[in-house]
């Protein structure tokens, strides 16, 4: 057996794993309350918009939040090279080759191909987010921008779904491609295989270091936390647009951000700003930034690049 | 690990910041698309409907929603339509009985809260306010509840936005019967209002004394759904 190398380390497979598992979701229950023969099949509508609604919150805010509860420097350096093209990136773009020999210009970690599908998520991440909070909170807005919203929220889906199933098939059926599959989902890949395929890639030397029981327990505490400051920040946010608080999914937001001191909303439309939520915002973010600068960052498995 | 940088190597290792602008380029694209919408130009209307296009799609333009596991189905001989509660003289219609009265065509265009429009439906049916003249409201009653046969949705009408003389029960779209993913064999019609209000499968209208809010109602959406008077403007 030939040797491997670390493609991906723990907080980048989960980062990845959150948002493919939401994105799923987000897909089967957006198909199946715009699709007829879908509606007909599941249908249950108001079970399936709360899905919806509450998949869409771990989308937008997961990917950060496990980035930040894990090696947030891999991810920076992850943004990093998906940011900065070399020549051979922009001439890989004129020669693509799933199978690369000598004519095709070399990659790095990431191909140009790769590069655009990262950016494509991130740009979705955001096009989603923003056309579907409008869909969602649609009385908060002007009717001609909830339309427009529909109908951009809908053809991103259909292109969004179109995307996934060529990275899909590249990632898991290709022949000459999927032995990267192992590298999200195990973290490894053949040594062989990456200099074929990624040649400038300079591969860490070390395996992954082993998970240690007080390193999860820190991302859990992180990440608990920041979904708990999100949560609190998205409940500024609909009372900011005067969201109507008989919606189950606001009910919920309220429910999981009703602690002591804030304002229990009585009335249909809440449309003040709660100085006990904001307190407890800053107190949540306080003990999130503490426990995130009281330990050791999760060991990295990539050293940080030369200096000069 | 210091390392002689030749020329070659420079050249090898200088890179542009194109992901930036790649993101930055089609999020631009996307809020322009949005913004369009503030100088009157819908997307939706250039680009045909995506899902419309896809196989198994209803061919005028409606996306069907229904709130229980599938579309309930009911023979027209087993239909029959109550109108009790707070009346003099409590009625049950067959779909028969309904056919036989006189018909009101509604084209009013079909709009729904989430942003999608149908232009220019053909409603057909009887005139809500003939079946409640029958049945003879009595004068403590305010509102009407409507029951529908899956068994889950109920929509509600005050008396005076029933009385007015364009809301419909509905039997027929587009010149042919109600499909049953569009409520056969009975759908209320309200022209001017949001689509929630216009409840499919409708099998009993009760006359009742104070106004109960409906399904999507019960969910956040206002009880009076006149467009461009409710639900935020």
């Amino acid at each position: 057996m030939s040797a491997r190398v670390v493609r991906f380390n723990r907080t980048e497979r989960w980062v990845h794993a959150v948002q493919a598992i939401s994105f799923l979701v987000l897909l089967f229950t957006g198909l199946a309350i715009s699709l007829t023969f879908m509606e007909s099949l599941v249908g249950h509508r108001a079970l399936m918009r709360q899905v919806h609604l509450t998949a869409a919150f771990f989308f937008v805010f997961g990917p950060g939040l496990v980035a930040l509860a894990g090696d947030r420097l891999a991810i920076g350096s992850d943004i990093h090279e998906v940011d900065s093209w070399a020549k051979d990136d922009i001439r890989w773009l004129a020669h693509p080759s799933t199978s690369p020999d000598a004519r095709t210009p070399p990659a790095g970690r990431y191909n140009a191909g790769q590069k655009l599908n990262a950016i494509f998520t991130v740009y979705c991440t955001v096009a989603f987010g923003i056309t579907g909070l409008i869909l969602w909170q649609n009385r908060q807005f002007p009717y001609s921008l909830v339309s427009q919203a529909n109908t951009i929220h809908q053809w991103l889906a259909y292109f969004a779904l179109v995307v996934f199933l060529g990275h899909l098939y590249l990632s898991v059926v290709h022949p000459a491609t999927r032995a990267a599959f192992s590298g999200i989902i195990l973290g490894t890949v053949g040594a062989d295989w990456a200099k074929h395929h990624h040649p400038k890639w300079v591969a860490p030397p070390a395996p992954e270091t082993r998970l240690r029981g007080n390193e999860v327990v820190r991302s859990l505490v992180l990440l608990g936390l920041g979904l708990e400051c999100m949560a609190i920040v998205s409940r500024f946010g609909l009372e900011l647009l005067g969201a109507v608080n008989t919606d189950p999914v606001i009910k919920l937001i309220y429910r999981v951000t009703g602690f002591p001191g804030t304002v229990q909303h009585a009335a249909s439309t809440v449309h003040t700003w709660d100085l006990g939520a904001l307190l407890w915002l800053g107190l949540g973010m306080a003990l999130w930034y503490g426990a995130m600068r009281r330990h050791s960052l999760l060991p990295r498995i990539f050293p940080a690049p030369a200096k000069g | 690990m210091a390392k002689i940088q030749t020329p070659r190597d420079a050249q090898q290792s200088r890179t542009i910041p194109v992901g930036r602008g790649v993101f930055l380029g089609v999020t631009g694209l996307t809020g322009l698309g949005l913004g369009l919408a503030g100088v009157g130009v819908n997307v939706g209307r250039i680009l045909p409907n995506l899902s419309n296009l896809l196989p198994g799609q209803n061919i005028n333009g409606f996306t069907i929603y229904t709130i229980t596991g599938g579309f309930p189905s009911m023979k027209a001989a087993d239909y029959r339509l109550k109108i009790n509660g707070l009346v003099n003289n409590p009625k049950t219609y067959t779909l028969n009985d309904l056919l036989a009265m006189p018909a009101i065509e509604e084209t009013r265009y079909y709009q729904c809260v989430t942003g999608w429009v149908v232009p220019r439906p053909r409603w057909r049916g009887v005139r809500l306010w003939d079946l409640l003249q029958a049945a003879g409201i009595k004068s403590e009653a305010v509102a009407l509840h409507f029951n529908c046969f899956d068994g889950a949705y109920t929509e509600s009408l005050t008396l005076d936005q029933a009385r007015q003389p364009d809301v419909l029960l509905a039997y027929s779209l587009d010149g042919k019967p109600l499909a049953v993913d569009q409520g056969y064999p009975l759908r209320l019609v309200v022209p001017g209002m949001y689509g929630y209000k216009f409840a499919k499968w409708v099998n009993e209208v009760t006359v009742t004394d104070t106004v109960i809010p409906g399904y999507w109602e019960q969910n956040g959406y206002d009880v009076n759904a006149y467009i461009g008077r409710s639900n935020g403007y």
